[in-house]
């Protein structure tokens, strides 16, 4: 009697197991593949919350990978466009495989199994700063190059890491500018002295507030509030009803797109407009946000590594974002410009390093050079001794008539800034 | 544990030899570091039947503690792990006190907001990471005295080993008192506590174990994943993780959460791997329909569907000894000071005053009825002297409460249930209470001696001696071929008996028995009234309300009369049948 | 002072949403002694419909009212037939597994039908600002606290004045006794829960116009409409109502004067504090 009890209970417990070998088994077999394409991991949020930023990150990205594959003498020169697959190669193509990071684990989890299984040659990835951390762990235990576009905390490259790269800027870069533009200002006759914080509490907002109240004590500011709150709120009320009471000059903001939508409807709402908000972009860049605002999201002032402003006297951004729109019916952003230009060092990397093997692709990565020009960014790419490239930078854009317009550095503005933002009533 | 399960085990420890591919071996260190998790609340939500939806807490106060401590102190998580399990443990304590008195909804409802309490506290507390989470030493990595590897095996050997404690004291919650105990506390925790059991204490005991072993694999998550954050080891999602692996496996059997896990993380790993791409969730909406599903028509899950051929435990045979009582001498009408004795006793609920001090006193070996129309307060009587209800005023006293028949008195006004229980007073309620879901043998065991049971003896099996006690006590009330029937498989007469002989389990002195014959034929009444008579001639006091006259005019020595809270006249029972108050009140003539 | 006649005024109208969020959670509560976990759900539902409802017919809440509440109720009714109704009579672990599948159930099926994104509508003829003691309050807002309002007077009449009405409140009572009076307790329980997803219906498409739409929007109103409920304590319509008021005033007075952040730690203190201390909660009459 007892013994049959247990007797099923092991049958179901072997049952379940052999499920498990039989799934492994299955799993095992690779994503079928072109002869001789070399396949490049890229590990993103595809579902969950920041599944639209993986989604416009994967239109990027495939986008530069056929650009490399295929032959664009139009944009030359942009790295690799003008040639076919990687010249040094042999003209092998290469073949982005792609894999969803719905958290720190299964980033990790993913990044591994790329590499493993789909025998990536390198990876790139992954948008939000806590998935970059851990699935640049598992190319770096296992020594594959890890390539990052566009995470914006600084501790990534600060972990004296052998084979991660950051290609974009990072949240001490961005965060610089806004106190470069706040002097410059200043220098034509604005009065700043005050600032405010209003932020989301997660990695992205929660780093980037630290470095803006450093950085602001540092150079003399007063921090008269500083306002966390966990994305999406229900309501921004309290936190601005402070933030007016405190009555900053400029009101620096970390929010994702819903957030900045709350928080420009009850500004308005409340009838009060600080005289400039200046963002971390995220949810401010996002399409949507215009589109939910309209006219009342403009004069917000945003940092930028890349602006479709930045067309206007440099050809190359545009002809780009041409093919993009033409191909996707959307403009490019500044996140996903970012991870176009991302792939590109990627596939450039490994073609200079003359072949497949992490040590080659390494050598490739330490020795990148791109000047500007070759690049649809206001910047080349060069890596340091941590594998920043230290010449990630980005522009300050402003919301005016729809459009983000470049408006410092003042030589490379298209347009005036406006600061003081116009009240509600004079709008 | 019999040889197979011990293969099994073993064989899977020797995954690793076998199994190379990480992402396969990911998912098997997740499933046994989750199962951990959805094991330990088993053993709250499952045999307890307390659902808490705020584990996320303990998980995260393991994997913060034994992090900080790592990352500040430079402890190793060997140790900083126990600190987190005590860490746990002591919260789960201090919110388990005032919690556990309040209903089921409650209790879950509670535990989520706590947990959510916690996360936004943690998430904006930079001490502790904030927002930004922790960050484990990744230098540290190839080191076994920081609990970090390179490769995969370790990790998985580490999380099995986890896991085999988890089911191994889950083994253990099933197979000894505690387990009884808890499932007994979550059929029906008053009746429970009316035969002893110390409901408040277990279930601390059950939600301590619970965080604790949550802990446990809070701190090995993070050892594995090397990054944690308020959203990865303090989310609601992460309570809800475990409490649906626990169900949908079988909560309240050994296998269920291992079922649930493996379930669980592996298909959703391979889902998510296979529909990555198109990742919609498509394979939570099963999960939900399955949950229902389960819910609905099989509530233990996958293992309960093993369970449907479980066959019952067999029981010695006994012979059944002569007297099923105290075996003290037997002495009626002792002229002694009273076993009970009751003084002025009031109970007033808001505005409705119930008893109007009652004064009564039952001697020793006195068979004493209570009569009185209905709303007379002859329960709340009762409720009042067992401790289910507290008086308003008055006194109690039992005599006899240290054990021995010439004791000193013990005053119990106003002292919970289960320890005026063990005190050796014993009671029936007018609706009958037994547990339906434990055999007729284990309702039996829920009332054996529980004075002095500390709580490692709970962790142990029922001793032979509760279980010959029980067995006579069967055989006695007629039952003895039911020993292993569920108490809701017998009749309403069957169950009748069956809660006299739990009552009587204890050898108790005094025995209060609220209507005893109400609802059953006239041959079950024969019997109940024999039972009584043999169990009084071998010493035991009783104490009886009930309506059927002929019962009572046959049982008792004297009879109380209460209306309208108050005692209306006492005295032996023919006395009472032509009082003419009594009949006033009770036929309004 | 401002500050503080700014955030008791908010924390007024958003309490007032809030007790139209856990109207119809109190009332299968009290009701049928079934506690619906998957309540916000419906609520999320009801704001897609409403979105789509303004993408394709260009309707606004007004409208998406007229269309969208009966479906909501159905809805409802459908649900006890088909499921509730099987765990009515079981112990309250089976009942709360149940509503908790459904939850999942629900929120997945909007992530797989709808994805991830978050949406939103314009209401443009309420998109005005309304001045209340000098306090300048979004118009959806006070529009959606007068559909608050509207609808529990609508529902204290509907009880209070017609036979069905009265039956309900009999049931809600003593369902045996109800059922001894020749009440079909069974048509109540369904009635009930028709109702209880129509009046979170109402909730959702007055709250589109100025919160925007995810499968996960029931996160932010979930334990809010538990609080709320408790808060207020049973055995009446009221209940829900003060409790969501006082749950929207202690949310923004403290959450505003000490600490936005921490505001939603003050709620779930409060939220405790009763449990332990009084849980038939500020006027309740019956133990819950």
């Amino acid at each position: 009697m007892r013994r049959s009890r247990v007797t099923r209970r092991e049958w179901l417990k072997v049952a379940s197991g052999a499920a498990v070998f039989a799934a492994g088994g299955w799993r095992a077999s690779p994503a079928s593949a072109q002869a001789g394409d070399i396949a490049i991991g890229a590990v993103y949020p595809l579902t969950g919350s920041l599944a639209l930023v993986g989604a416009d990150t994967r239109k990027a990205v495939d986008l530069a990978a056929e650009i490399v594959n295929t032959p664009h003498p139009e944009l030359a020169p942009l790295t690799l466009a003008a040639t076919s697959g990687l010249p040094k190669l042999g003209g092998r193509k290469i073949r982005i495989v792609w894999a969803d990071a719905k958290d720190p684990a299964t980033a990790r989890a993913e990044a591994e199994r790329l590499i493993d299984q789909e025998k990536v040659v390198a990876l790139m990835g992954c948008y939000a700063s806590a998935f970059t951390q851990t699935a640049s762990i598992a190319a770096e235990t296992r020594g594959v190059p890890f390539l990052n576009p566009e995470s914006s905390s600084p501790t990534l490259t600060e972990r004296g890491f052998k084979w991660f790269f950051r290609s974009g800027p990072h949240d001490r870069t961005f965060t610089s500018m806004f106190y470069q533009m706040f002097a410059d200002l200043k220098k034509r006759g604005r009065k700043i002295s005050k600032f405010a914080i209003l932020s989301e509490n997660t990695e992205f907002g929660a780093t980037a507030a630290r470095v803006e109240e450093e950085m602001g004590r540092q150079q003399g500011y007063q921090l008269v509030g500083r306002e966390m709150y966990t994305s999406p709120p229900a309501s921004l009320d309290a936190e601005l009803a402070r933030v007016r009471a405190a009555a900053p000059d400029v009101l620096i903001a970390n929010n994702y797109l819903i957030d900045a939508v709350t928080a420009i409807r009850t500004l308005k709402t409340m009838r009060y407009m600080p005289p400039a908000i200046v963002v971390q972009d995220s949810g401010y860049v996002q399409p949507d946000y215009l589109r939910q605002t309209g006219q009342d999201g403009y004069y917000v002032i945003s940092r930028a590594s890349w602006a479709l402003g930045l067309g206007v006297r440099k050809a190359l951004v545009r002809k780009v974002n041409d093919l993009f729109h033409s191909r996707y019916n959307q403009n490019m952003d500044e996140t996903n410009a970012r991870s176009f230009t991302g792939l590109l060092v990627l596939a450039d990397a490994v073609n200079r390093g003359g072949g497949t093997s992490s040590t080659q692709i390494l050598q490739g990565l330490l020795t990148t050079n791109v000047p500007a020009s070759d690049t649809a960014m206001p910047w080349g790419v060069k890596f340091d001794k941590n594998g920043q490239n230290e010449r990630a930078s980005g522009v300050m854009v402003q919301i005016l008539d729809g459009a983000y317009k470049v408006v410092w550095p003042f030589d490379l503005a298209e347009t005036p800034i406006v600061w003081p933002a116009p009240a509600w009533d004079k709008r | 544990m019999s040889l197979p399960v011990v293969a099994l085990w073993i064989a899977a420890a020797c995954v690793p030899l076998v199994v190379h591919n990480a992402y396969l071996m990911n998912g098997l260190i997740l499933a046994c570091i989750y199962g951990t998790a959805a094991q330990a609340w088993n053993l709250l939500g499952g045999y307890g039947g307390q659902l808490s939806f705020g584990h996320a807490v303990f998980f995260g106060a393991g994997a913060y503690t034994s992090t900080l401590l790592l990352v500040s102190a430079r402890v190793s998580p060997w140790a900083g792990m126990w600190a987190g399990a005590a860490v746990a443990a002591a919260v789960a304590l201090i919110v388990g006190y005032p919690t556990f008195r309040l209903r089921r909804h409650y209790f879950a409802l509670a535990t989520l907001a706590l947990a959510e309490l916690v996360r936004i506290v943690v998430l904006n507390w930079p001490a502790v990471g904030g927002a930004v989470g922790l960050y484990l030493p990744v230098r540290l990595l190839g080191r076994t005295d920081a609990m970090m590897w390179r490769t995969k095996p370790p990790y998985y050997e580490l999380a099995l080993a986890l896991l085999a404690v988890a089911c191994a004291l889950a083994w253990l919650v099933d197979r000894t008192r505690l387990g009884l105990y808890l499932r007994a506390v979550d059929q029906d925790e008053g009746a429970a506590q009316a035969l002893g059991v110390p409901a408040r204490r277990y279930k601390l005991l059950a939600i301590g174990l619970s965080a604790a072993l949550t802990a446990l694999a809070g701190s090995v998550f993070a050892q594995y994943v090397l990054y944690i954050d308020p959203s990865t080891v303090l989310d609601s999602s992460r309570s809800v993780l475990f409490a649906v692996m626990a169900l949908l496996g079988g909560r309240g059997t050994v296998i269920g959460p291992v079922l649930g896990a493996g379930f669980l993380t592996l298909v959703s790993q391979y889902a998510g791997g296979a529909l990555g791409g198109l990742g919609r969730g498509y394979d939570y909406v099963v999960y939900g329909l399955a949950i229902m599903i389960v819910a609905v028509y099989e509530p233990r899950g996958l293992a309960g569907l093993a369970a449907r051929f479980r066959r019952a435990r067999g029981v010695p045979a006994v012979e059944p000894q002569a007297d099923g009582g105290s075996g003290g001498p037997a002495a009626r009408h002792d002229a002694g000071p009273p076993v009970l004795d009751v003084r002025d006793l009031a109970k007033h609920f808001g505005g409705v005053q119930a008893l109007r001090g009652v004064t009564l006193d039952v001697k020793r070996g006195e068979i004493v009825g209570v009569l009185g129309p209905n709303g007379a307060g002859k329960s709340t009587l009762f409720d009042c002297v067992t401790g289910f209800v507290t008086p308003s005023g008055g006194r109690v006293t039992l005599r006899g409460g240290d054990g021995s028949l010439d004791g000193r008195p013990a005053e119990i006004t106003g002292r919970g249930p289960a320890w005026i229980a063990q005190q050796g007073l014993a009671r029936t309620f007018q609706l009958m209470r037994v547990f339906p879901a434990l055999t007729a043998m284990d309702n039996l065991l829920v009332g054996q001696e529980h004075r002095g049971e500390s709580l490692l003896a709970s962790l142990t099996p029922s001793p032979p001696a509760a279980r010959l006690r029980g067995a006579e006590l069967l055989h006695l009330v007629g039952l003895a071929e039911h020993v292993g029937t569920p108490a809701s498989a017998l009749s309403y007469g069957q169950q009748k008996l069956l809660s006299l002989a739990m009552a009587l389990m204890r050898r108790p002195r005094l025995v209060l028995l609220d209507e005893p014959v109400a609802g059953v034929n006239l041959t079950v009444i024969e019997r109940i009234k024999a039972h009584i008579r043999a169990q009084n001639a071998a010493g035991v006091t009783f104490l009886i309300i009930e309506h059927n006259m002929d019962v009572v005019m046959e049982l008792a020595d004297r009879l109380y009369f209460l209306a309208e809270g108050r005692v209306v006249t006492e005295g032996p029972p023919d006395a009472i049948q032509r009082n003419e108050e009594v009949l006033r009140l009770y036929y309004g003539r | 002072m401002e500050l503080f006649l700014a955030a008791a005024v908010g924390g007024l109208v958003m309490g007032l949403i809030y007790a139209l969020v856990s109207l119809g959670l109190g009332l299968i509560w009290g009701v049928m002694d079934v506690i619906n976990f998957a309540h916000a759900e419906y609520m999320m539902l009801a704001m897609y419909a409403m979105f789509f409802a303004n993408r394709w017919f260009g309707l606004t809440p007004p409208g998406g009212l007229v269309v969208i509440v009966p479906f909501a109720f159905v809805a409802g009714v459908v649900t006890y037939r088909v499921l509730i109704r099987r765990v009515v009579q079981a112990p309250p672990v089976t009942q709360i597994f149940t509503t908790f599948g459904l939850l999942f159930f629900l929120r997945y099926l909007a992530f797989a039908a709808f994805g991830p994104n978050y949406r939103g509508i314009a209401w443009p003829a309420a998109s005005g600002t309304v001045v209340i003691a000098g306090v300048p309050v979004g118009g959806e807002k006070v529009a959606a606290a007068l559909a608050a309002l509207a609808t529990y007077a609508l529902l204290h009449a509907w009880l209070q004045g017609t036979k069905t009405g009265k039956a309900l409140q009999a049931t809600a009572q003593n369902p045996v006794a109800a059922l001894a009076l020749g009440i079909e307790v069974e048509r109540m329980y369904a009635l009930a829960w028709g109702l209880s997803i129509a009046t979170a219906a109402v909730a959702g498409v007055f709250l589109l116009p100025f919160y925007q739409a995810s499968p996960t929007v029931a996160d932010a109103f979930v334990l809010i409409a538990f609080a709320s409920v408790v808060l207020g304590g049973f055995g009446s319509l009221l209940g829900p109502l003060v409790g969501g008021v006082a749950i929207g005033l202690i949310e923004g007075i403290a959450g505003t004067l000490l600490s936005p952040t921490f505001k939603l730690v003050f709620v779930f203190a409060a939220f405790l504090l009763v449990l332990f201390v009084r849980p038939t909660g500020l006027l309740g009459r019956e133990t819950p």
